[in-house]
């Protein structure tokens, strides 16, 4: 049961007869008689209106989308009844759904059926959800309305948005210069044995393998009249591939804070994606666990376009939980994860000495057997706080912010000293300068 | 798909609130009934013959009808002369009862009223009134009671014996028959004008509801109200009086009008309020500012007025910097970077380890000069080394 404005603008005009009626019948008994009629037309009106329970609902929405894009979201609404079927109807998603319009106007003639799209621009991961579909069936008269919420179950899967992938191109081709794609084919760190193949001109003339040439036979000098050219074989090298990279994304307590607008664990995630996307076209496999005291999310075993759809998917609905991370289980879930040397990235913030004692207490289990990278956010309201001496506040400001930088800085030190490597920095720049982290080990061969 | 409709259909929401709706049901009937047996004030007026209030008159009307005598009703002049009319016309002998509880009535209207009735009785009338009657040189003032009236000849008054009351008028005037007196003046005076009896009743409070129990006042009022078979009960109202009321010049469309307005802000209130479909809950992830421990730290340093401890966290963080600008490396020390620090920026030795090692801020002024000296110094480094890197680039490429 709802009334329109026209139904509190009929009630106002009982102004006119009060006034104009007055002398002639009793300005009381006119208003009582105006009120009767008023709810008499409404009663009418409520009588006459299609009903909202009645309808037919089915939905069909995008089963994801990734953060900042669009989706749209279909009603059909179907009208079984006999009368016609006008008033409002509201989708009511979760308010970061960012559903768009709210409410619409519904018109739908006997027996037909309507679609009804909302459009949703979620600004916040996770799997959004519709609560309930609400219908306000106005009568003809357009004075009162009949209205029921119906529950029509309807989720979107708000992925992760991979801002970080306009990094992935300068970094791919950066891997191609690696890669024996270009004309680099020394041996050295890193590469391996890749093919033999015929000498054409601009190879470099170190990597002629003379004792295939002379396998292949031939007269050397070319074109003397005993046999065919002797032809030059050399050697193509190739970066080492088929390598693991293991990441864990730590997503305990200190991940839920925030840093320039964006949380630490949503940091982490793009950092892992693109080093992901990074790792997998330069043949190395990829493990991802997210983990606190338990496993929250996992992926393994996947290569290619399924690696990133199941760590989008994976990643969407994980959020930090408030608690402390347990380290000591880490070790364990790496073992179980691969046995062969990997590279480990861990991405976790290094704070103070205090918060991270359980993480440097286990480092030494890892580093023993893997390369250990740690990936750690830091502030750049840290810094800027350091330039400000403008008045006494911002004195002791700058002195409790050049104390934590000094806290992290130790903690990387010890890290360091534990056999690990620690790559820090911004939230926008951490996925790139990870990447580069990959790019030089690749290079170096330390993979 | 199956669908689950959430809203309640009429029966079921007529269903569930049935409880309610009865708890009101009862406590309405309880409030009605309540109402009906303690009665209700309509009027707060003072002498008001309908009127359950402390100073209405019900009980002294209701009592009067119950012992037979017609009491008539008058808010009006011609009410009066009407009422007299049909006693006269019944042979009835009567009595003309004012009961001007608000004091609309003047001296002349008063007068105006000797010899219709075979007894006039004045409730309190002000002394300027009395005037215009046979009471020359009226002055009135207040005592309290009780007053003993029972050598009074007026019959009413000598069965009363004693009259109370908190606030009795005591006139001071001539008159034939003065009675319930003091020194000087009288709360009961009786005089015979144009053939008929006038009695100035001063103890108003005898005629109230909250009074009337009080000594002998009952006997008095019922002896003054019901000598005769009829009683005329005049209290006059404002538009008898030529008074013109606020309700008089308003339109009769006025009241109806602000229930229309009323009605109709209802109504808006009820379509702007009714909420189309619940609201979503959503829960949201527990998000923390990181700068909040660096916050918390700041403050802790100021209020502990931990200077030295702060300006050590700023020279180290100094000492870091110069040590990365003047690619000093690891294993510099502290004495190193002073001294590299201050050959390059060409500053005291002396002076810049004070600054950067030994000085102690004594207040917060201090501090504040420290570190602003300190952020100075670093960027005297800065510079220099960038000059020196931009003048070293050309001889490294002759060289």
């Amino acid at each position: 049961m709802a009334v329109t404005g026209w139904f509190v603008l009929l009630v106002a005009l009982g102004a006119v007869p009060v006034i104009a009626l007055d002398g002639a019948v009793e300005a009381g008994s006119v208003f009582v008689a105006w009120m009767v009629v008023c709810a008499l037309l409404a009663l009418l009106d409520l009588a006459l209106a299609a009903s909202p329970r009645a309808v037919g609902l089915a939905r069909s929405t995008a089963d994801r989308v990734r953060l900042t894009e669009s989706a749209a979201a279909t009603l059909y609404v179907t009208n079984p009844g006999r009368r016609k079927l006008r008033g409002i109807i509201r989708d009511a998603w979760e308010p970061s759904a960012g559903a768009r319009p709210a409410r619409q106007t519904l018109d739908v003639p006997a027996g037909e059926r309507r679609a009804v799209t909302t459009t949703l621009t979620p600004w916040r991961r996770g799997e959004r959800r519709s609560a309930a579909v609400t219908i306000r069936a106005l009568g003809p008269l357009r004075l009162a309305g009949r209205q029921a919420s119906i529950l029509v179950p309807g989720t979107i899967t708000v992925l992760p948005e991979f801002a970080s992938r306009k990094h992935l191109p300068s970094r791919l081709a950066r891997l191609r210069e690696l890669d024996g794609r270009t004309s680099v084919m020394v041996r050295g760190q890193g590469t391996e044995f890749d093919s033999l193949r015929e000498y054409v001109r601009g190879d470099d003339v170190r990597s002629i393998d003379w004792r295939a040439t002379a396998r292949r036979g031939g007269e050397p000098g070319g074109a003397g009249a005993a046999g065919p050219a002797q032809t030059l074989m050399v050697r193509t090298w190739r970066p080492e591939r088929d390598r693991r990279v293991i990441v864990i994304v730590d997503s305990g307590r200190t991940a839920a804070a925030r840093i320039a607008n964006e949380t630490r664990l949503d940091t982490a995630f793009e950092s892992t994606l693109l080093l992901s996307a990074l790792a997998d076209r330069a043949g190395d496999r990829v493990d991802v666990a997210i983990f606190d005291r338990r496993v929250r999310g996992r992926v393994q075993d996947s290569r290619g376009a399924d690696l990133l759809a199941k760590l989008t998917e994976t990643m969407a609905p994980i959020d930090p939980e408030l608690l402390e991370t347990d380290w000591s289980g880490v070790p364990a879930l790496v073992r179980s994860m691969t046995a062969q040397r990997s590279l480990v990235v861990i991405a976790t913030p290094l704070e103070s000495p205090g918060s991270t004692r359980s993480l440097l207490a286990m480092l030494p289990q890892l580093t023993r057997t893997h390369l250990v990278l740690i990936a750690a956010v830091t502030d750049p309201e840290l810094i800027a706080a350091t330039r400000d001496r403008g008045d006494r506040p911002a004195v002791y400001r700058a002195a409790a912010a050049e104390r934590a930088l000094l806290d992290a800085e130790r903690v990387a030190a010890a890290v360091t000293r534990l056999g690990g490597d620690v790559v820090s920095a911004a939230p926008l720049d951490l996925p790139p300068a990870v990447s580069d982290c990959y790019l030089a080990y690749k290079a170096a061969g330390r993979l | 798909m199956t669908t689950t409709v959430l809203t309640p259909t009429v029966g079921r929401a007529v269903r569930r609130s049935l409880f309610w709706v009865g708890a009101a049901g009862v406590a309405i009937a309880v409030a009605l009934g309540l109402t009906a047996l303690n009665g209700v004030a309509t009027s707060t007026d003072r002498w008001d013959a309908r009127s359950a209030t402390p100073t209405g008159s019900l009980a002294l009307a209701t009592v009067l009808e119950n012992e037979g005598i017609a009491v008539e009703l008058a808010a009006t002049r011609a009410e009066v002369d009407a009422a007299i009319d049909a006693a006269r016309r019944a042979g009835d002998a009567v009595t003309l009862l004012v009961a001007d509880g608000r004091g609309l009535l003047d001296g002349e209207r008063i007068a105006a009223l000797t010899g219709l009735a075979d007894r006039l009785v004045l409730a309190e009338p002000a002394p300027e009134t009395l005037d215009a009657l046979d009471f020359p040189f009226s002055t009135s003032r207040l005592t309290a009671g009780p007053i003993d009236v029972g050598s009074c000849t007026l019959a009413a008054a000598e069965r009363a014996e004693t009259i109370d009351g908190d606030a009795i008028v005591i006139y001071e005037t001539e008159a034939d028959e003065r009675c319930a007196s003091d020194d000087s003046g009288a709360a009961l005076l009786s005089q015979t004008i144009d053939g008929a009896e006038v009695t100035v009743l001063g103890v108003g409070e005898a005629l109230e509801n909250g009074a009337i129990d009080r000594a002998g006042n009952a006997a008095l009022a019922l002896g003054l109200a019901g000598e005769h078979p009829r009683l005329v009960w005049y209290s006059p109202s404002p538009a008898d009086v030529g008074l013109v009321t606020l309700a008089d010049v308003t339109p009769g469309w006025v009241n109806p009008l602000a229930w229309t307005a009323a009605a109709a802000l209802l109504a808006a209130a009820f379509w702007r309020g009714r909420r189309l479909g619940p609201v979503v809950i959503e829960n949201l992830p527990v998000v923390v500012k990181t700068t909040e421990t660096m916050e918390g730290r700041a403050r802790l340093y100021a209020r502990g007025g931990a200077r030295l401890r702060a300006l050590d966290a700023l020279r180290v963080g100094t000492l870091r910097r110069l040590s990365a600008t003047l690619a000093l490396g690891k294993a510099a020390g502290v004495d190193d970077i002073v001294a590299a620090a201050a050959s390059t920026a060409g500053r005291d030795l002396r002076a810049t380890r004070e600054l950067l090692v030994d000085a102690e801020p004594a207040n917060d002024t201090e501090l504040m000069r420290l570190s602003e000296s300190l952020i100075t110094l670093e960027q005297a480094v800065a510079r220099r080394v960038a000059l020196d890197d931009d003048s070293d680039t050309p001889e490294r490429m002759t060289g």
